[in-house]
């Protein structure tokens, strides 16, 4: 890495580290519940390393616990994790003609956090494919970092935890957090709130096609409104 | 968890990591350097600002904290988010000012 890029990967890093604090607890508590679940810290780690999605873990885990089939474990795992084929499509623009081993440990590392940091960065912003690679993998570094570290802290310390009380509100936050600078036009405003109020109407529906079918609302909403006023201008 | 056998549990974690695996694969690997249509990019353009807000709007009306009951306190915090957020532009300084509200209404609360 030149000295440039190595600059770039430590604001990806500067960028990444304050999520510490709102992943590392979610992890924490996913340690803590597997082990209570039975799963060994071996089992947990392995669980954390390659799947590397909080939201699917726990429903995945809640599932197989309820007695559900496998299969009906899994797909609800992947169902919630749907969302993620849309951030792959949104950086193809970015990373697209990266080499593959590179786009192969970008898609490891593609969790919302990190996505979300790496969209803020990109959009509306000249910079070297080298530049965008090394701040994707510094933000990436303390992100899936503390998620795997925290949940094997959790498996460790099971029982000794002290929760705090809201704290599991902290994700839904972040997420909150991290889109509103995103929200700098029309198009942009009456995606995420089409995509909102779809979201909540469609909440019912099976396998988390409600989350996805209002995504796809909004984002044709954006994309409506952005070419009509382009032809308006 | 006792009644799911290991290889269970295994073959579970498995299937969901290779499958999470290619679902984040999937088009950043396969579709590699090619350029998209131009309709296709606009599309594009709206995925965080529509994924997000789709992933959390329900969770401040029914919060999985609560067991799925509206909550003052977490709705207050999303509100004192977006509100800190959108007027602000600031990742952090939106995120201070939620868990800020959070955490003083739920001490407020046990007082």
């Amino acid at each position: 890495m030149t000295s440039a890029g190595r600059s770039v990967f430590w604001e990806g890093v500067r960028d990444g580290t304050p999520f510490i604090f709102m992943v590392g607890p979610f992890a924490l508590l996913f340690g803590v519940v597997a082990t209570e679940l039975g799963l060994s810290l071996w089992e947990t780690l392995s669980f954390s390393t390659l799947v590397i999605a909080g939201a699917a873990q726990f429903a995945t885990l809640e599932l197989l616990d309820a007695g559900a089939p496998l299969t009906v474990a899994v797909a609800t795992g992947l169902a919630v994790n749907l969302r993620m084929a849309l951030y792959s499509l949104s950086l193809v623009p970015y990373f697209g003609r990266a080499p593959l081993a590179h786009r192969a440990w970008l898609a490891y590392a593609l969790v919302d956090q990190v996505y979300a940091l790496a969209l803020l960065r990109f959009q509306g912003r000249e910079e070297s494919q080298a530049d965008r690679l090394a701040y994707y993998a510094g933000a990436a570094a303390p992100i899936c970092g503390i998620w795997i570290l925290a949940c094997a802290l959790g498996a460790l310390a099971q029982g000794t935890v002290a929760s705090v009380p809201g704290l599991d509100f902290a994700v839904p936050l972040t997420f909150l957090a991290m889109v509103t600078p995103m929200l700098k036009d029309r198009p942009g405003l009456a995606a995420a709130l089409v995509a909102a109020i779809l979201a909540v109407s469609a909440r019912a529906l099976p396998f988390n096609t409600g989350m996805l079918l209002a995504a796809a609302g909004g984002m044709v909403t954006g994309a409506i409104l952005e070419a009509w006023g382009d032809r308006h201008e | 968890m006792s009644e799911v056998s290991k290889e269970a549990l295994w073959l579970t974690i498995a299937a969901l990591g290779v499958g999470t695996y290619l679902i984040r694969f999937s088009f950043l690997g396969f579709l590699g350097g090619r350029t998209l249509p131009s309709g296709l990019l606009r599309l594009l353009r709206y995925v965080p600002v529509s994924v997000f807000p789709a992933l959390v709007a329900p969770q401040v009306l029914w919060p999985p904290g609560t067991g799925g009951a509206f909550d003052g306190p977490r709705f207050m915090a999303a509100l004192a988010t977006l509100a800190v957020g959108l007027w602000r532009r600031n990742v952090l300084l939106a995120l201070g000012a939620g868990l800020g509200v959070l955490f003083l209404l739920e001490g407020l609360r046990r007082l």
